[in-house]
């Protein structure tokens, strides 16, 4: 039996509330759209591929869109709308914040890909979870996607785990950097024109967080251009129960922004909110 | 005009480097380790910092106080380290010519020490737990 055809589908609807302005309109690589990008890199592989836009959508696209059955049922809500639309094809989706997503990357996912299963993704390079930003979905899915939606168990990461998955490594590990907040963006832009150089750091916690990690200092090699990447990194490699949001940053004794450039043989704090007096 | 310390405070000499000739009006804040929170009977507390960052936050708050208001002189210190009930940790004199300021420029120091030097405390609960503090939605009101 051959593999059902392979459609594609960028995942566009989301309300970027953290970037602060629609994600898909931002340029990373030169004037090009992260929208025209992946649906770009999605018509070179695909059969027919759409953009999966916001059931209240009414902007004018001049590309085929597939509008949100259902509003407000976030990315799993998109992927529903398409396999329940095309249930003879294969769904290869992509979240849209993905600025370094390859044509290579996606040529290794497509030929790893297993039909038998459910679905094929990657797993992370920094902790081997499945990646829920580039998967396969195959006709098969859509039963279980059906009743967790319908539960309204929107995480799409949880889903994947519920599924039979064909996970597979990933050799280019800046492919699926994606860029939810300002932060994130100025990290993947300083890491492009700077390139990705490795520098020798020293990590300082404090209070809580120095529970967490397991120790006040430590050195840390890392490759993130701004203290920003390099918090994803040990917040991931540590298990940290803060965010950015809350952390306090200071880099050689003094308070510094997350966008701070990372220089070799910094000190970097982080701090959990301050309760003192 | 800003220190962490180690040591128990000292609020005479705190005190005493804040008095002057020309100023009417002497202000002052004790912060003390109280024996509850949220309902919890509390043991002791455990006070870190950022040691150089603090002082420097500290200094720079001192400064803007100065700059802020009509007072002479200010002071203050932050106490590190493991606290009992009743200990002192932290301190704030302030002195001008007339009390107005003194009480205004003390209540500004105390709030911007608590919102803005790095410290935590973790308490010690007498049923032998302990626990990192999260910021007391009372105090960004100055309650």
């Amino acid at each position: 039996m051959s593999a059902p055809p392979l459609n594609g589908l960028l995942l566009a609807g989301g309300k970027s509330r953290r970037m602060g302005s629609d994600k898909a309109d931002l340029a990373v690589h030169g004037p090009e759209s992260l929208r025209d990008r992946g649906m770009r890199l999605l018509k070179d592989l695909t059969t027919d591929c759409f953009l999966s836009i916001a059931a209240d959508d009414d902007r004018p696209y001049s590309i085929p869109t597939l509008r949100d059955a259902l509003p407000d049922h976030g990315p799993l809500g998109g992927i529903l709308t398409a396999l329940e639309l095309a249930s003879d094809r294969a769904w290869l989706v992509l979240a849209c914040d993905l600025p370094n997503l390859d044509l290579e990357t996606l040529a290794q996912l497509i030929a790893s890909r297993d039909p038998t299963a459910d679905a094929t993704c990657f797993r992370s390079p920094v902790d081997g979870v499945p990646e829920a930003l580039c998967t396969i979905y195959e006709p098969s899915a859509v039963t279980s996607l059906r009743e967790t939606v319908g539960r309204q168990k929107l995480c799409a990461r949880r889903f994947l785990d519920s599924l039979r998955l064909n996970a597979i490594p990933l050799d280019n590990e800046t492919a699926l950097q994606n860029c939810n907040r300002p932060e994130d963006l100025e990290e993947l832009r300083l890491q492009l024109e700077d390139g990705r150089t490795e520098k020798s750091v020293t990590l300082e916690f404090f209070a809580k967080l120095r529970d967490e990690a397991g120790c006040s200092a430590m050195a840390h090699t890392t490759s993130a251009a701004t203290a920003a990447g390099l918090w994803d990194e040990i917040r991931l490699l540590h298990n940290l129960s803060m965010d950015l949001d809350s952390v306090r940053l200071a880099v050689n004794d003094e308070f510094a922004p997350w966008t701070r450039p990372l220089a070799p043989d910094d000190r970097i704090a982080f701090m959990p909110p301050f309760a003192g007096g | 005009m800003f220190s962490i310390s180690t040591a128990p405070l000292d609020l005479s000499a705190l005190r005493a480097a804040v008095l002057d000739p020309s100023c009417g009006a002497v202000t002052s804040f004790e912060g003390l380790v109280r024996n509850h929170n949220e309902g919890r009977e509390v043991r002791s507390l455990e006070y870190d910092a950022h040691p150089v960052l603090a002082e420097k936050e500290g200094r720079r708050i001192m400064e803007e106080a100065m700059d802020s208001f009509d007072i002479t002189r200010a002071v203050a210190c932050h106490r590190i380290g493991h606290l009992a009930i009743g200990d002192l940790a932290v301190a704030v004199y302030v002195s001008s010519p007339h009390r107005r300021a003194a009480f205004e420029a003390g209540r500004f120091l105390i709030d911007s020490i608590k919102a803005r030097v790095p410290v935590w405390k973790r308490e010690h609960f007498t049923d032998g737990t302990s626990e990192w503090l999260a910021v007391c939605p009372g105090c960004r009101h100055g309650h």
